[in-house]
């Protein structure tokens, strides 16, 4: 059968393999992977360190081309596409949040979430109306123009979840959000991730912390290469 | 279009802005460009200044003559042998331009007596190898020359041979320091004249030197002729009419040629010029002392260059992250392509625009400490300097952007 993707379905692969070459040798971090993910899941991605998770994610969030197999984001074909286009699907239909926040040390809060409205190439007027809505919305609308060295960890982590949502992506892609982060903040944190699921946002979270993964709703664990188990949990875990 | 303008006015605030975040750095890194563009600034304004210190004393002849002359009066190498061999040209040549040519206006003829080794001299004063001139009276005309005191002198002088001299301002000024030179008798080679007239002071050359038509000793022609028989080759002068300064050139060649049987597949034996020839073959030495600075100038902007490729690409590396960061937001190559190159023009033309700063300011001190100086900043180098800055940000920043654009990004991103 050949894989059209359902209308509802924001990621489908098929078969998508990875290989980097190490010298001579040639390392297989993905070795097939067929996964659907629909309209307003959340999912957590798992696995221990050298999985090759990382690796999905990075083939997910299109910041990089599979080996071989193929990948419908939004019922697009990516796997062949070239850096620009990709730039241009990362923009509209990935929202990115890192570790390690990735902020620009010496812009504002309101101009790093304006960042991806910037490459949208929206006029400046439109771009600070919407930053300044996604930092309400993460509950820093009094935050605008503290710079990230003037935040705590959780709020740079939500000026980061801010600027993944400025440009209302397809999916929100999370690697490792509280990695950084206390257990408190890190709480915090995924109570907006489960606000966030309720408003109908497909959300992936990718972790190696097991009460991490707990609040999504299905969790995928890949061990070697592979899926090794894709769960549906009842009903997401509320302490 | 609207999009690219909104991108690059983003590029130029960023690029600002980090340039801003490194000053001391970025200060460094442009100081070859900033040097190169005050060297060029400097010495164009210079040799600019000195150019027009000629133009304005060739101008003050008149725009409106051609003058006549056996050799050219700027020759650059040894003269050819056809040049040496050419005859002079005479007085009947002078009077044959004014019977025979409708656009001329007035001609002159002049000769000049041999000054080597003779002295002029009033009393206790002297003036060594004095330049004695025997010109007509209309040559106060052709000329522009404008009486300081006295009077030139007439027809009848000149055709009386009358010893009389009228000075130039510098001579006049030398041989009577004090009081009035009019009336008085001067030894000029041995022989007595009496001085009628003396004349205003003509514009100074360049860095303050003399004209040399303050140095002049005018006498009427046949009284040079009569002391100095052995005199022969001529200079002639002629005013054209007015707007009809190519047709009088046209017809003074026609007249010589004739006069001095040039045959018809022969070129010129003589030389022709006008204010803008003139002007014209000393710009061909300024243009060559431009051609040097402009080469010297380009090595300090390639010096200057490699230095910008090389903060650019510490630069590029140092921003691994943000670079992998701005792509995972969706930035395109050519975003970061153009985001390194714009910060590298940027870079460059604040260094050349701090130059063009500086420039002037130096030239104001310059000016205020030398007034002889006369320096005169021509457009074209300011826009040379700062053209040249950018394009040495554009040229030696290509590099760099293109690899930050080829960066990775998952590498990127986890580059630390």
């Amino acid at each position: 059968m050949h894989a059209a993707p359902a209308p509802d379905e924001v990621i489908r692969t098929r078969g998508l393999v990875r290989s980097f070459a190490m010298g001579s040798a040639t390392v297989h971090a993905l070795r097939g992977v067929d996964l659907v993910i629909r309209r307003g899941e959340y999912v957590a991605i798992m696995g221990p360190s050298g999985s090759g998770k990382s690796t999905l994610m990075n083939l997910i969030g299109c910041l990089d081309t599979p080996t071989a197999g193929e990948y419908w984001l939004e019922g697009q074909p990516i796997a062949s596409l070239g850096e620009a286009e990709l730039a241009r699907i990362r923009n509209r239909e990935i929202g990115f949040v890192f570790q390690t926040f990735n902020l620009l040390p010496r812009a504002s809060a309101l101009r790093n979430v304006e960042l991806p409205l910037v490459y949208a190439q929206m006029p400046p007027a439109e771009r600070r109306r919407r930053a300044t809505e996604a930092l309400q919305k993460v509950g820093l609308g009094d935050r605008l123009d503290h710079r990230p060295n003037e935040l705590s960890g959780g709020q740079r982590q939500r000026v980061s979840i801010a600027r993944a949502l400025v440009t209302n992506p397809a999916l929100l892609l999370a690697d490792e959000p509280t990695g950084n982060l206390d257990s408190k903040t890190s709480h915090e944190i995924m109570l907006l991730f489960e606000a966030l699921h309720r408003e109908g946002h497909t959300i992936v979270v990718v972790t190696h912390e097991r009460d991490i993964a707990e609040h999504a709703e299905r969790v995928v664990t890949i061990r070697d290469g592979a899926i090794a188990s894709d769960e549906r949990q009842p009903r997401p875990v509320r302490p | 279009m609207r999009r690219r303008l909104l991108m690059l006015r983003e590029n130029v605030v960023l690029a600002w802005d980090t340039l801003v975040a490194h000053r001391f750095r970025s200060f460094l890194t442009v100081l070859g460009i900033f040097i190169g563009v005050v060297l060029v600034v400097a010495v164009a304004s210079v040799l600019n200044g000195f150019r027009q210190t000629v133009v304005d004393q060739v101008e003050q002849f008149g725009t409106n003559n051609v003058y006549v002359y056996r050799m050219p009066l700027v020759n650059l190498g040894r003269l050819s042998r056809e040049m040496r061999l050419r005859k002079p040209l005479r007085l009947e040549d002078a009077w044959a331009i004014r019977d025979q040519c409708p656009s001329v206006e007035l001609v002159t003829a002049g000769i000049s007596a041999p000054g080597f080794l003779t002295r002029a001299v009033h009393g206790k004063e002297e003036v060594d190898s004095p330049r004695l001139r025997g010109v007509f009276p209309d040559n106060v005309e052709v000329a522009n020359r404008v009486l300081a005191s006295g009077r030139f002198f007439t027809d009848q002088e000149n055709e009386h041979r009358a010893p009389v001299v009228v000075l130039g301002h510098a001579v006049a000024e030398a041989l009577f320091p004090h009081g009035d030179p009019v009336g008085k008798q001067i030894l000029l080679a041995g022989r007595k004249y009496t001085v009628i007239g003396t004349l205003e002071k003509r514009k100074e050359g360049p860095f303050g030197a003399q004209n040399e038509e303050d140095t002049l000793f005018l006498a009427p022609y046949y009284t040079v002729r009569r002391f100095y028989p052995g005199l022969e080759d001529h200079f002639l002068a002629a005013r054209a009419r007015s707007g009809r300064l190519e047709q009088a050139i046209d017809e003074i060649v026609q007249v010589l040629r004739r006069q001095r049987r040039v045959r018809w597949n022969e070129d010129d034996n003589f030389e022709v010029g006008t204010a803008n020839t003139l002007i014209a073959a000393f710009d061909d030495i300024v243009f060559a002392a431009l051609a040097v600075m402009f080469l010297l100038s380009t090595v300090g902007f390639l010096v200057g260059g490699v230095g910008v490729m090389n903060i650019m690409l510490v630069s590029v590396r140092e921003r691994t992250r943000e670079i992998g960061l701005r792509k995972a937001l969706g930035a395109r190559p050519s975003d970061i392509l153009g985001q390194f190159l714009i910060e590298a023009v940027v870079l460059c033309a604040i260094g050349g625009g701090l130059g063009l700063l500086c420039a002037e300011g130096l030239l104001l001190l310059v000016g205020a400490l030398l007034p002889d100086l006369a320096a005169v900043t021509p457009w074209w180098a300011r826009g040379f300097a700062f053209a040249g800055s950018a394009g040495v940000g554009l040229f030696f920043g290509l590099w760099p952007a293109w690899k930050a654009a080829r960066l990775d990004p998952v590498e990127a991103l986890r580059y630390e």
